[in-house]
C-alpha cells in the first residue's frame, strides 16, 4: 500500500512534525503542569503494607513473621502478639507510551486540542506527578526509566529526537521491550487499528508480567458522527477514501461498529488483565489525569470526582460517560 | 413553423432542445458535483458501510423520468404548439407569390396575428423555394419609389425584410399597390413569373371603398392553376372612435363605430390628459344591431377641459383614437356692452349674468375698450365664434359691416335689448324694430307681467322648461310690418309675443333677446334656462373662422382697413403648420417622421390622413389643431368578400388552440408534485432535509402569494402614507396646538410690545376685563394671550388690544399684509397710544410721540378715514348706553372709522360697517388692570372709581361691538332705546 512516494512524503511529514513538536512543547509543558496541579496528592503510597516507613497498620503475629518485626508496645496491652505494618512505597517503575502516529493529530472543530496533543500532556503531567511521588518514569521503548525532577523535559527531547530519527511510536505499541516485571504501563492511542494487531502486541507486553492501562483518545466527532450530505472521506496521508452521497445514513451504522470496535477491545483487554478507559478531547485533560492517578495509585475505589462517572462494570474498566451535549449540532 | 401531424409549433427552433435531454440526464448521473473532503481518522470502520449506503442514494427512477418530464414540457410550451393548423399547410406549384397584406388602422388591433399568417406563408414559400414579394397596402412612400424597389426575392430573404412591416395610421391604398404588383409583373426579367403567380391577400375587415375592385383585379393577376387565396376575419371586431362633442349636457359625448352589426360587445372609452394620465372611462354597448355606440364621459368641467385624447380601450389602433384640441374644447365668445365698465354694481351690470351663465363651458373675450368699434375688432381678432352685445342701439357703419362679414363666415351675433336699443336700431337685428318699448304691469299699464309660453318645435329652445316664474315686464317690439319669413321666433310671451328672434344671414345668425340681458326688464337673466338657451345658442355655432374661405367677404370688403385685415386673416389660413405629434398605427402619440408634411389652417380639415399627414398634432404649441383619422363623418363598411374565384382562409381557425398555456401549467403542476414526494421522502429520512424542503415549499408558497396579492402592496402603501402625514402633522404639532387652544375658547388678545411693563399691565387688563366680561354678560372669555405680531397667528382672534409706545418700530411688509388680512377678515384691532395726559392737545396727526409712533406703525396700513365715535355709533349702545369713553384718562377719543365718506379701494374697513380699527389714548387697560384679588393696579385719574367702572363698560362696548358687530344698530331696538332714554 504504501509507495516510496509516500514514504518520501511521511519523511517529510516527520521532520515538519518534528519542528512542530517542538515549537508546541513549551506549552505542553505548562498546560501539563496546570493539569497536574489540579490533582491534589499527598505521599504517595501503595495503599498496602510493604516496606515502608509510614505505618500502615497493626495485624495479628502469624507464623513465619521476624520477630523484630513485632511491635512489643501494642502487643503488651494484650495477649496477642501484634506485628507492625508499614505501607509499602516501593519505588515503581511506570513506562507510559504515547501514540505518535499521523492520525493522532487528528482535531476536528469539536475539539481543543488534537488527539496527539492531549496524550502528550497527559505523559507529561503523570510523568511530573509520579517522579514527585518518588516513582521512575519511562517512555516506553524509548528510554530508561527517569528519577529526575526534569524527566518530562527529557521525554520531550527523546520525543523531538525520536521524531527527527524517525523513531518515533507507530500507531501500534513497540514490539520488543525490555522491562521488569514488576512495573506498569500506560498506553495512549486511540485505539484505531485492527484490535487484534493491537491486542497482539499488548499481549506481548503483558506477557513480562506488566500490568497495563489503555486509554483510548478519541475526538468527539469520531464519536458523534456530526456529518450530513455528500462527503468524501479520506484517511490520514489520503492514500485511502470512502465516498457517501449522504454521510447521514450511515451515521447508524458507524457508530454501532465503532461501539463493536471498543467492546472487543474491552473484551480482548480485560481477558489480559489490563484496564480499559475512553477520553475525549473535548473533556477537560484533568479528568484523565486524575482517573490515570487514582488507577495506578490503586484509589480508584474511594474516589469519586465530579463529572467523572465511573462505571465500574467489572474490576480495570472504567468508561468516562461524556455528557451529551450538542450531538446533533 | 413546423407542422407535426395536428401540432403545428410556432417557435420551432426550441425543439432543438429536446435533444440535450439526455445529455442532461447523462450529465446528472455521471458527473456528480465534487464531494466535500474530510478526513477521518477511523476510516477503516466507514469501508465496510461503503456499499450500503450508495446503493440508496440514487434518486429513483421514476423521480428522474418525472423531472425530465418537467423540462422536456418547459421546452415544447417554448416552441408554442398550435393545434390544428391545417390551413397554411396547402402547396402550390406556383413558382412566385405575391403577398398582399393590409396594414391600415384597421389592422393594428390584431398585428400579430397577421404577422404570424405572413410567417406561416413565408415560411411555406420558403420549403417550396418560391420567389416572394411582400406589398403592403399602406405605405409611407409614394408609389413611384414603391415601384422602383418591388422586387421578387427569394423567401428568405423577404422573410428578413418583412420583419419591418408595422401597421400604419391611415387607410390603405389596395388599387395603387396592385398597380405596383402588375406593373412589376410586365417588366422583361419578370416574364417567366407573369405566368405562374399565387397572389395571397391578407386584408383587414373593411372596405374603403376599393376592395371589390381589388379583389378583381387580384383575380386578373393570377395566373396559371394557381389561386387567389384571401385571408379574412369577421368585421365586426374593428372599433372606431368616430368623434367626440359637446353633449347638451354640457358633458363630453364619445361616439364609437363599428363596421358591421351583429353580436352584443361592450367596451369602455378612456380619457387622458396631454401628460398621458388617465382622466376617465366611460363605458360603451353595442346593441346587437348596432353600428354605433354613444357614450358620455361624467367629468367635471375642469377636467373634461384637460382630456386631450380618447381612446377605445384595448383597441390599439390610429382609428381608436380621437385627438382633441382646443378647438373643441371651448369656445370664445365675445362679450361687449354698451354701458361703462362699472364694477361698483356688479349685479346691474348688463353682462354679469351672461358671464356667469357662460363662463363654465367657453372663454369669455370680454374687450376693456371703450370704443364700441375697438371692441369689436378686438373681438373678432381673437377668432370668437360667438358674439354677445348688450344694449348697444346703433353700431357704426365700418363695424358694421366687418360684423356682416363674419356674420356670414359663420359667426353669431347674440344682441340683447336695452333702453339704448330702444331707442334706435340698426341693420344688424333679425327684424327691424318698433320705437319705443312695451312695459307691461307698469303703473299705467294694463297687463301685468307676462310669462313664457312653452318653446315651439321649431325653435331652437325645443325641448327646455319653461317655468311659471319667468316675467317679462318689458321688452322691445319687432315691427310685424317688416317681419319676414326667414325670421324665427325662438321664443315668445304667452300672449304670443317674439320675446326672442333670429335670423340666419350667410353661415352665421343674427339673435335678438328683446329684453336686456340683466334682471331690469325682466327675471329670464336669473332663471336656469337662460343659461339653457344661451348654451344652446353657442353650441349652434360651428364656426372656424381660420378654416373658412373667405373670398366672398373680399368682395364685400370696402376699406382698406379691412382689406388688410383680410388679408392677415388669410394669411394666417395659408399659415403652416408643422406636425407636432403624430398617431402611429398602434394609436400612439409619436414624434412625426421626415416624411410628414406641414399642412396649412385650410387644408386641415379637408384633408384626409394619408402617408405625408398622419392623424395627429400639427401647429405650434399652444394653438396646437388636430388631424384626426376617423371624422364624424366617416362609417365604417365591412369588406364582403363577394369574389367567387378565391380560397377563403381564416387567420386563426376557429378550433386552432395554442397549447402553450396548457402545457406550462402541466409542468408547473409536475414540478410541484415532485416537491411535495421530496417532501415525504425527507420525512422518512431526516429532520434537517424536511426543513430544506419546508422552506422550499414555503418559498413556492411565498411566489404564489406575491402574484396573486397585488392588493396587499397597495395597502402598505396606504400604510406608509399615512405615516407620511402622521410626520407631518408632528411637525406642526407646536401651531396645531396653538391653534387648537386658542380656538377652543374665546380669547383677547394684546400685542406684546417688548415693553414688560406695559405688557404686563395689557395682560392684567385684559384679564380684569375678560372677568367683569364673564361676570355681566354671556361672553365668557379664557385668560388674554399675548401676540407677537411678527410672528403669531392673528385669525383665531376676534379682538386684539395693542399699547402702542413712543418708540415703537416700523414693521416689515409681511406684518403688514398680515395685519391688512387680518383686518379685512374681521379682525378688530383696539390701538391705544396710552398718552392722554402728556399730549396736550390729541389730534390723530398731531405731533405726540405716540401719535407719530401710531403713524410710523400703522401708517402704510391704507387707514380709512376715521372719526370721533359720532353720538349714534353702535359703540355707544352694543351693551351699556355711553357717551364718553373713559380709560385711565378721561378726556380722550375714541377713534373710529369715518362712516360718512367711503372711497373705494383698497381699505382696512369691514363690509357690515363694523369700524375693524379702533384708536384711543386713554390707557384703557391701565384702568381694567385687577390684581388677583380684583383690586385695581393703576389709579384712574380724575374720576377716582366711577371713571374706573365706566372704562370697564367702554371695555364691555368695545368686545360687544367686537363680537356682534353692528348688530345693535338695528332699529329693532329703538323704541326700547328710547323707553329707557325717556325713563
Amino acid at each position: 500500500m504504501h509507495t516510496v512516494a509516500d514514504q518520501q512524503h511521511s519523511f517529510k511529514n516527520i521532520e515538519a512534525k518534528a519542528s512542530a513538536l517542538a515549537r508546541t512543547m513549551p506549552e505542553l509543558f505548562i498546560e501539563a503542569q496546570k493539569v497536574a496541579h489540579t490533582v491534589a496528592y499527598g505521599v504517595h503510597g501503595r495503599r498496602r503494607a510493604g516496606p515502608g516507613e509510614t505505618f500502615w497498620q497493626f495485624r495479628h503475629y502469624q507464623h513465619g513473621d521476624a520477630l523484630n518485626q513485632v511491635d512489643w508496645r501494642r502487643s503488651a496491652g494484650s495477649d496477642i502478639l501484634y506485628v507492625r505494618q508499614r505501607e509499602w512505597e516501593a519505588a515503581h517503575t511506570m513506562w507510559i507510551w504515547p501514540d505518535m502516529s499521523t492520525g493522532m493529530q487528528f482535531q476536528s472543530h469539536l475539539a481543543p486540542m488534537s488527539k496527539e496533543e492531549r496524550g502528550l500532556i497527559i505523559t507529561f503531567a503523570l510523568s511530573e506527578l509520579l517522579i514527585k511521588a518518588g516513582e521512575r518514569v519511562g517512555l516506553l521503548g524509548l528510554s530508561t526509566p527517569m528519577i529526575a525532577q526534569n524527566a518530562p523535559q527529557r521525554m520531550a527531547e527523546i520525543l523531538i529526537n525520536a521524531c527527527q530519527q524517525n523513531r518515533m511510536p507507530a500507531n501500534l505499541p513497540p514490539e520488543n521491550v525490555n522491562i521488569s516485571a514488576s512495573s506498569e504501563c500506560i498506553l495512549l492511542s486511540d485505539c484505531l487499528e485492527p484490535v487484534d494487531t493491537f491486542i497482539d502486541r499488548c499481549t506481548r507486553i503483558a506477557a513480562l508480567g506488566v500490568r497495563g492501562h489503555i486509554v483510548q483518545i478519541l475526538d468527539p466527532v469520531e464519536e458523534t458522527f456530526p456529518y450530513e450530505g455528500r462527503i468524501e472521506f479520506h484517511s490520514t496521508g489520503g492514500a485511502e477514501r470512502v465516498l457517501f452521497h449522504k454521510a447521514q445514513n450511515v451515521k447508524q451504522a458507524y457508530q454501532k461498529s465503532l461501539a463493536d470496535h471498543k467492546a472487543e477491545l474491552q473484551m480482548s483487554l480485560k481477558a489480559l488483565g489490563w484496564t480499559y478507559c475512553i477520553h475525549h478531547t473535548d473533556r477537560p485533560a484533568g479528568e484523565l489525569l486524575l482517573n490515570l492517578y487514582t488507577k495506578v495509585s490503586g484509589t480508584q475505589n474511594t474516589l469519586s470526582y465530579p463529572g467523572i462517572k465511573h462505571t465500574k462494570e467489572d474490576d480495570g474498566y472504567f468508561d468516562t460517560v461524556r455528557v451529551e451535549s450538542g450531538a446533533n449540532a | 413553423m413546423i407542422i407535426l401531424g395536428p401540432l403545428g409549433f410556432l417557435q420551432p427552433l426550441f425543439l432543438t432542445a429536446l435533444f440535450a435531454l439526455p445529455l442532461l440526464w447523462w450529465l446528472l448521473r455521471l458527473i456528480p458535483p465534487k464531494p466535500k473532503q474530510v478526513w477521518f481518522p477511523p476510516l477503516r470502520l466507514l469501508f465496510a458501510l461503503e456499499s450500503q449506503e450508495q446503493t440508496s442514494h440514487h434518486t429513483p427512477w421514476w423521480l428522474l423520468v418525472l423531472r425530465m418530464l418537467v423540462v422536456a414540457l418547459i421546452i415544447l410550451a417554448l416552441a408554442n404548439p398550435v393545434l390544428n393548423p391545417k390551413q397554411f399547410t396547402e402547396k402550390t406549384d406556383a413558382k412566385a407569390l405575391a403577398i398582399l397584406i393590409d396594414n391600415g388602422w384597421a389592422s393594428a388591433n390584431d398585428w400579430d396575428q397577421r404577422v404570424n399568417t405572413l410567417n406561416a406563408f413565408l415560411f411555406q414559400a420558403e420549403q417550396s423555394d418560391q420567389r416572394v414579394i411582400v406589398l403592403p397596402t399602406a405605405n409611407v412612400d409614394n408609389v413611384r419609389n414603391r415601384q422602383l424597389r418591388a422586387k421578387f426575392h427569394p423567401a428568405k430573404l423577404a422573410k428578413e425584410t418583412s420583419v419591418d412591416l408595422v401597421p400604419r395610421p391611415f387607410e390603405p391604398e389596395r388599387m395603387e399597390t396592385l398597380e405596383v404588383l402588375s406593373n412589376l409583373l410586365n417588366t422583361r426579367e419578370n416574364k417567366n413569373l407573369k405566368t405562374s403567380i399565387e397572389i395571397i391577400w391578407l386584408s383587414d375587415t373593411l372596405d374603403y371603398g376599393s376592395a371589390q375592385q381589388a379583389m378583381q383585379k387580384m383575380a386578373e393577376l393570377v395566373s396559371g392553376n394557381a389561386n387567389l387565396r384571401i385571408v379574412r376575419k369577421q368585421a365586426n371586431g374593428v372599433l372606431a372612435l368616430s368623434s367626440s362633442s359637446n353633449a347638451t349636457s354640457g358633458q363630453l359625448e364619445a361616439k364609437v363605430i363599428r363596421a358591421q352589426s351583429g353580436l352584443p360587445h361592450q367596451g369602455y372609452v378612456h380619457a387622458f390628459n396631454s401628460k398621458g394620465n388617465r382622466l376617465g372611462e366611460a363605458a360603451f354597448r353595442f346593441e346587437p344591431q348596432q353600428i354605433v355606440a354613444k357614450t358620455t364621459f361624467d367629468l367635471p368641467l375642469e377636467l373634461r377641459n384637460e382630456i386631450t385624447r380618447l381612446e377605445v380601450a384595448g383597441e390599439n389602433s390610429a382609428g381608436a383614437v380621437t385627438l382633441l384640441d382646443s378647438q373643441s374644447r371651448r369656445q370664445h365668445i365675445g362679450l361687449i356692452s354698451g354701458e361703462s365698465v362699472d364694477d361698483s354694481q356688479p349685479l346691474l351690470s348688463p353682462l354679469y349674468y351672461i358671464k356667469k351663465a357662460l363662463q363654465p363651458f367657453s372663454d369669455l373675450i370680454i374687450p376693456n375698450d371703450i370704443n364700441i368699434n375697438e371692441a369689436v375688432d378686438n373681438v373678432l381678432q381673437q377668432k370668437a365664434s360667438v358674439l354677445m352685445i348688450a344694449d348697444i342701439g346703433h353700431l357704426l357703419g365700418s363695424t358694421e359691416k366687418r360684423l356682416t362679414t363674419w356674420i356670414n363666415d359663420g359667426g353669431i351675433l347674440v344682441r340683447f335689448a336695452g333702453p339704448r336699443l330702444a331707442q334706435k336700431g340698426d341693420g344688424l337685428l333679425p327684424a327691424p324694430l318698433r320705437q319705443g318699448g312695451r312695459i307691461l304691469g307698469g303703473a299705467l299699464s294694463w297687463d301685468a307681467p307676462q310669462t313664457l309660453s312653452a318653446f315651439e318645435r321649431e325653435s331652437l329652445f325645443y325641448g327646455l322648461k319653461v317655468t311659471e316664474e319667468i316675467l317679462i315686464s318689458r321688452q322691445v317690439l319687432a315691427d310685424p310690418a317688416n317681419t319676414t319669413l326667414d325670421n324665427q321666433v325662438w321664443a315668445r310671451l304667452s300672449d304670443g309675443t317674439p320675446l326672442v328672434t333670429a335670423q340666419k344671414r350667410g353661415k352665421g345668425w343674427v339673435v335678438l333677446f328683446h329684453v336686456t340681458a340683466n334682471p331690469d326688464w325682466s327675471n329670464l337673466p336669473l332663471s336656469g334656462v337662460f343659461v339653457e338657451m344661451l348654451k344652446r345658442i353657442q353650441e349652434l355655432s360651428q364656426f372656424t373662422p381660420l378654416a373658412n374661405k373667405s373670398t366672398q367677404s373680399e368682395q364685400a370688403t370696402s376699406t382698406e382697413q379691412e382689406n388688410a385685415s383680410v388679408e392677415s386673416l388669410q394669411l394666417t389660413q395659408k399659415e403652416l403648420l408643422n406636425a407636432a405629434q403624430v398617431l402611429n398605427g398602434f394609436g400612439q402619440l409619436v414624434e412625426p417622421s421626415s416624411q410628414v408634411k406641414p399642412l396649412s389652417m385650410e387644408q386641415l380639415t379637408i384633408t384626409k390622413p394619408g402617408p405625408s399627414h398622419p392623424p395627429g398634432y400639427y401647429g405650434p404649441l399652444e394653438t396646437t389643431r388636430v388631424l384626426n383619422l376617423i371624422t364624424e363623418k366617416t362609417v365604417l363598411r365591412p369588406n364582403t368578400y363577394n369574389t367567387t374565384n378565391a380560397i377563403y382562409l381564416n387567420y386563426e381557425t376557429p378550433n386552432a388552440m395554442k397549447l402553450q398555456p396548457w402545457i406550462m401549467f402541466a409542468a408547473l403542476s409536475l414540478f410541484l408534485i415532485d416537491a411535495l414526494i421530496i417532501v415525504i421522502m425527507s420525512w422518512g429520512i431526516g429532520r434537517a432535509m424536511t426543513a430544506r424542503a419546508a422552506i422550499l415549499l414555503g418559498f413556492t408558497i411565498l411566489v404564489s402569494a406575491i402574484f396573486a396579492l397585488p392588493s396587499t402592496k397597495i395597502y402598505a402603501q396606504n400604510l406608509t402614507n399615512e405615516t407620511g402625514k402622521s410626520n407631518i402633522k408632528e411637525e406642526n404639532k407646536a401651531a396645531y396646538d396653538f391653534a387648537l387652544s386658542s380656538t377652543l375658547k374665546t380669547k383677547l388678545a394684546y400685542v406684546m410690545t417688548g415693553n414688560n411693563e406695559v405688557d404686563n399691565i395689557s395682560k392684567f387688563g385684559l384679564s380684569g376685563l375678560s372677568r367683569v366680561l364673564a361676570a355681566r354678560t354671556a361672553i365668557e372669555p379664557a385668560e388674554p394671550v399675548g401676540l407677537n405680531i411678527e410672528s403669531d397667528e392673528l385669525v383665531f382672534f376676534p379682538f386684539l388690544y395693542w399699547p402702542i409706545l413712543p418708540d415703537a418700530a416700523a414693521l416689515d411688509d409681511t406684518t403688514l399684509a398680515k395685519i391688512d388680512s387680518y383686518v379685512k377678515n374681521g379682525g378688530m384691532i383696539l390701538f391705544d397710544t396710552r398718552d392722554y395726559q402728556n399730549s396736550a392737545q390729541v389730534n390723530m396727526l398731531g405731533n405726540a410721540p405716540s401719535a407719530i409712533a401710531l403713524q410710523r406703525v400703522i401708517g402704510q396700513l391704507n387707514i380709512p378715514q376715521l372719526e370721533p365715535v359720532p353720538e349714534d355709533h353702535v359703540l355707544t349702545k352694543s351693551f351699556y348706553l355711553m357717551r364718553s369713553f373713559p380709560g385711565r384718562w378721561e378726556s380722550g377719543v375714541l377713534w373710529v372709522e369715518s362712516r360718512s365718506k367711503q372711497k373705494p379701494g383698497r381699505q382696512a374697513r369691514r363690509a357690515d360697517g363694523v369700524s375693524s380699527i379702533l384708536i384711543t389714548s386713554n390707557d384703557l387697560a391701565g384702568a381694567w388692570a385687577l390684581d388677583n384679588n380684583n383690586r385695581p393696579l393703576l389709579p384712574t385719574v380724575p374720576g377716582g372709581e366711577f371713571q374706573r367702572e365706566m372704562a370697564f363698560r367702554t371695555g364691555i362696548n368695545i368686545i360687544m361691538y367686537a363680537l356682534t358687530g353692528n348688530y345693535k344698530a338695528d332699529q329693532v331696538h329703538v323704541p326700547d332705546l328710547l323707553r329707557r332714554l325717556g325713563q
